[in-house]
């Protein structure tokens, strides 16, 4: 390419380059926002990975079953704990409060599940095997929908849970008389 | 093959005079489609992940 | 002699109009009173179907478009005969067996994993072992690739690989080195499971290695698309390629960047850190970058064919363009398409925006929009612009293929639209059956309905596609000519070394990809204690 290029190939290739200039800016800028939107509007997935045996969920550790749902730590902050299997989540009713960080810690019991919750940007996947962690606030009471979504099997269609964000006042009386709350049986 | 074939096709010195302007058409439309594309993650970003990002 | 022929007449037809319809009606009546609908509303065959639909969509068809395109490229491009007839034959047979080995489990329910695979569900290790053939059988056309080009290499000295070859080759290298994420994830995850050697899986080192092949896997079903913008479109329609050397930069970065960008599909897993998700995450943003630059060249190389029909303004050399070409008509749709579904794949890979949407039908959406649209209408084009050459008799009928190419833009439009708008309410993927009577899903009926009249559109358009080919095998004998491809502004006479050879960028990704999965792979691979029972699905013991 470097032989006598007439005026308009030389033309061409200036114009290439322009363009090219300009797509990489276009480029780094995108890569610039989604580093600002992952840094200031986070739901930031976990940064570091934490391992758990499914095998063992139910019969020691953290995800035993009189541990799961909603608990209301020291600092304020609400610690919500699920497992997903085929085909349910339990608890299948998850209530949390508003305005107070909430952290859910979920696991897998066998296959790849996965959830999301409506009208908002929770979205993670749960593998058996590890721990997924993700760190959120509420801001108006609501219910809403907890699909599972990712496919785990011919039941996969009904793994649906819900969650009640309820006022934080009305959390902390609820929070005062049990260890860990969920609203499963409304 | 299917060729809509113009007799200048394949002849540089018509094509030297076009090569001059540019690519000016080629600027404005792939710059317009762009400007939509970017203009869309845009929208996203603002009318579906900001609204339901955590407070 | 009868003088009121019209009153009679509109008797008759009124007639016979209710008549057709209650008869229709009468017999949807015998089915539904039938044990023959109980099928209609089973999940296990949904999940059936999209296991088959998605294995045959993703790994036959652009694989075989892939190797079949490319076998046109060595002997048109390289003006020689195929070295390697023979070892052709035996991998397209391969491909062929392993299509029937994996299709047979999965149409008998024995292997419900869908095209992603699953672990730790396992099914019929024959699903398994069928996509392995089908990868192997590809492979043998990546080696006679390289070799061809090799010999012509040899022969002649110096002088600039053709630029189809060039892009072919890069196609096929980039491929042969994407398969082996997910070689690695069944030869020694998957089907020693399926296979009841092991009971154990680690699902999350699985995940990676799959993601491996994910994401670059789509660029290998885009190679032959991207082939088709820079060395057909610009001599069907009349014009000239913009730059060589930008096609060959462009597919050089393809080759680089597709690969060790896989990670970004693991956004939401919780078996890679922060940090490499966002490595990926930008690497991602690289690779939008060859498409950018071909988004330009390309309509630079159709504003050539605009400008010398007499084509004047800004724009009003489009007005000009040859619009009775259906390849010109599958550029535009194509490009149109790529345009929306590059924004939607630009939100995907921009990390924190994946969260509002992953694993949702919008997800479903951008890529039938993408792969399904601005990918697959390129695959009719290079179909229709082949055949002739193929078949020894002419394609008459532009009209049908112009009709094609309209139903289905029309149809992926209607279909993908609806489907994206559905995913940002939150329609999760891959269910069976969706509750329209809850007030939470009742918002989303009516675009799911709108969708599936857009895929109705797409039969219509299948049905015209077969027309037009099978016809072109019966219609008059024509002698086609040589098989040409564009012609650059400026044709080299020779090439930097770099982009005419694949050392460098060969190098250049598999630097990355140790760089982008090593360390997450290794990670993983030292964990103790993260291999999770298997799961078995489809009756198997």
């Amino acid at each position: 390419m470097s032989e006598t290029a007439s005026p308009g190939i030389e033309k061409s290739e200036q114009v290439e380059r322009r363009w090219a200039t300009i797509s990489i800016v276009i480029v780094s800028a995108l890569v610039v926002m989604a580093a600002f939107a992952g840094i200031h509007q986070a739901t930031m997935p976990q940064t570091r990975i934490e391992t758990v045996d499914p095998r063992t969920l139910h019969i020691a550790g953290e995800f035993i079953e009189s541990n799961l749902g909603s608990a209301l730590e020291a600092d304020g902050s609400v610690t919500v704990r699920a497992v997903g299997q085929q085909y349910s989540f339990t608890p299948q009713c998850i209530v949390v409060p508003t305005d107070t960080p909430v952290t859910f810690r979920a696991t897998s019991a066998d296959v790849v599940h996965g959830f999301l919750i409506e009208h908002s940007n929770i979205n993670t996947m749960l593998v058996p095997g590890y721990v997924s962690s993700i760190t959120t606030r509420f801001a108006t009471p609501a219910e809403v929908y907890m699909p599972c979504h990712e496919f785990c099997g011919v039941g996969h269609e009904g793994m649906w849970a819900r969650i009640k964000i309820i006022d934080k006042a009305a959390f902390q009386k609820l929070a005062a008389d049990r260890r860990r709350l969920d609203c499963v049986a409304q | 093959m299917i060729n809509s074939e113009h007799e200048a096709q394949l002849n540089d010195a018509a094509l030297e005079p076009i090569l001059r302007t540019g690519a000016r058409g080629a600027v404005v439309l792939a710059g317009i489609a762009t400007a939509i594309v970017i203009g869309l993650w845009f929208a996203f970003y603002l009318f579906v992940f900001v609204p339901r990002a955590a407070p | 002699m009868l003088h009121n022929k019209k009153l009679i007449l509109a008797h008759f037809w009124l007639a016979f109009g209710g008549f057709g319809f209650a008869l229709l009606l009468g017999e949807w009546q015998m089915y539904i009173r039938s044990p023959l609908h109980a099928w209609l509303g089973n999940p296990e065959l949904y999940y059936r179907s999209v296991t088959a639909h998605g294995t045959t969509m993703a790994y036959v068809l652009p694989t075989l478009v892939a190797m079949g395109f490319g076998y046109a490229i060595t002997e048109a491009a390289l003006k020689r005969p195929l070295i390697g007839r023979k070892w052709a034959w035996a991998g397209l047979g391969l491909v062929l067996a392993g299509t029937i080995v994996a299709i047979i489990p999965v149409s008998l329910g024995l292997a419900s994993v869908l095209y992603t695979f699953y672990p730790p569900m396992v099914g019929n290790p024959f699903y398994y072992i069928g996509v392995v053939m089908v990868v192997v059988g590809s492979w043998i056309w990546v080696a006679l690739t390289v070799i061809n080009l090799h010999a012509w290499k040899r022969d002649n000295p110096g002088a600039p690989v053709p630029l189809a070859m060039y892009a072919n080759t890069a196609g096929a290298l980039l491929w042969a080195w994407t398969a082996v994420g997910a070689a690695i994830e069944l030869l020694f995850q998957i089907i020693p499971a399926a296979l009841g050697l092991t009971t154990t899986i680690d699902a999350g080192l699985a995940r990676v290695f799959f993601s491996w092949t994910l994401h670059a896997i789509v660029y290998f079903w885009l190679f032959p698309a991207y082939i088709a913008y820079y060395t057909i479109v610009p001599r069907a329609i009349g014009g000239r390629l913009f730059s060589d050397p930008m096609a060959r930069i462009s597919f050089s970065l393809f080759l680089v960047v597709a690969m060790p960008i896989g990670v970004h599909h693991l956004f939401a897993d919780p078996q890679v850190g922060a940090g490499f998700k966002f490595l990926h995450s930008a690497f991602t943003a690289l690779v939008s970058l060859p498409t950018l630059l071909t988004v330009f060249t390309i309509c630079a190389s159709v504003e050539i064919a605009g400008r010398l029909r007499g084509g004047k303004g800004a724009l009003g050399w489009l007005k000009v363009l040859p619009w009775d070409n259906p390849l010109m008509l599958a550029v535009a749709f194509s490009f149109v398409m790529l345009g929306f579904g590059g924004a939607g794949g630009l939100i995907n890979m921009s990390y924190q925006l994946d969260s509002s949407i992953h694993n949702t039908q919008w997800v479903t959406g951008h890529f039938h929009l993408i792969f399904g649209g601005a990918i697959v209408i390129m695959y009719f084009a290079i179909a229709y612009d082949l055949w002739p050459h193929l078949t020894g008799r002419a394609l008459t009928s532009f009209r049908l293929m112009r009709a094609q190419l309209w139903t289905w833009f029309v149809g992926m439009i209607v279909l993908t639209f609806p489907w994206h708008y559905v995913g940002i309410l939150g329609m999760p993927r891959r269910m069976a059956f969706y509750d329209y009577t809850d007030p939470a899903m009742a918002g989303e009926a009516a675009s799911v309905m709108m969708s599936v009249l857009g895929g109705a559109i797409l039969v219509v358009s299948e049905i015209l596609f077969f027309t037009v080919l099978i016809r072109g095998h019966r219609a008059p004998r024509v002698e086609a000519g040589e098989y040409r491809f564009s012609v650059a502004t400026h044709e080299p006479h020779s090439v930097p070394a770099a982009l005419n050879g694949f050392g460098l960028w060969v190098s250049l990704m598999l630097g990355l990809t140790i760089i982008n999965y090593g360390f997450p792979i290794a990670h993983l691979m030292a964990l103790r204690d993260t291999s999770v029972p298997v799961v078995r699905v489809g009756g198997a013991k």
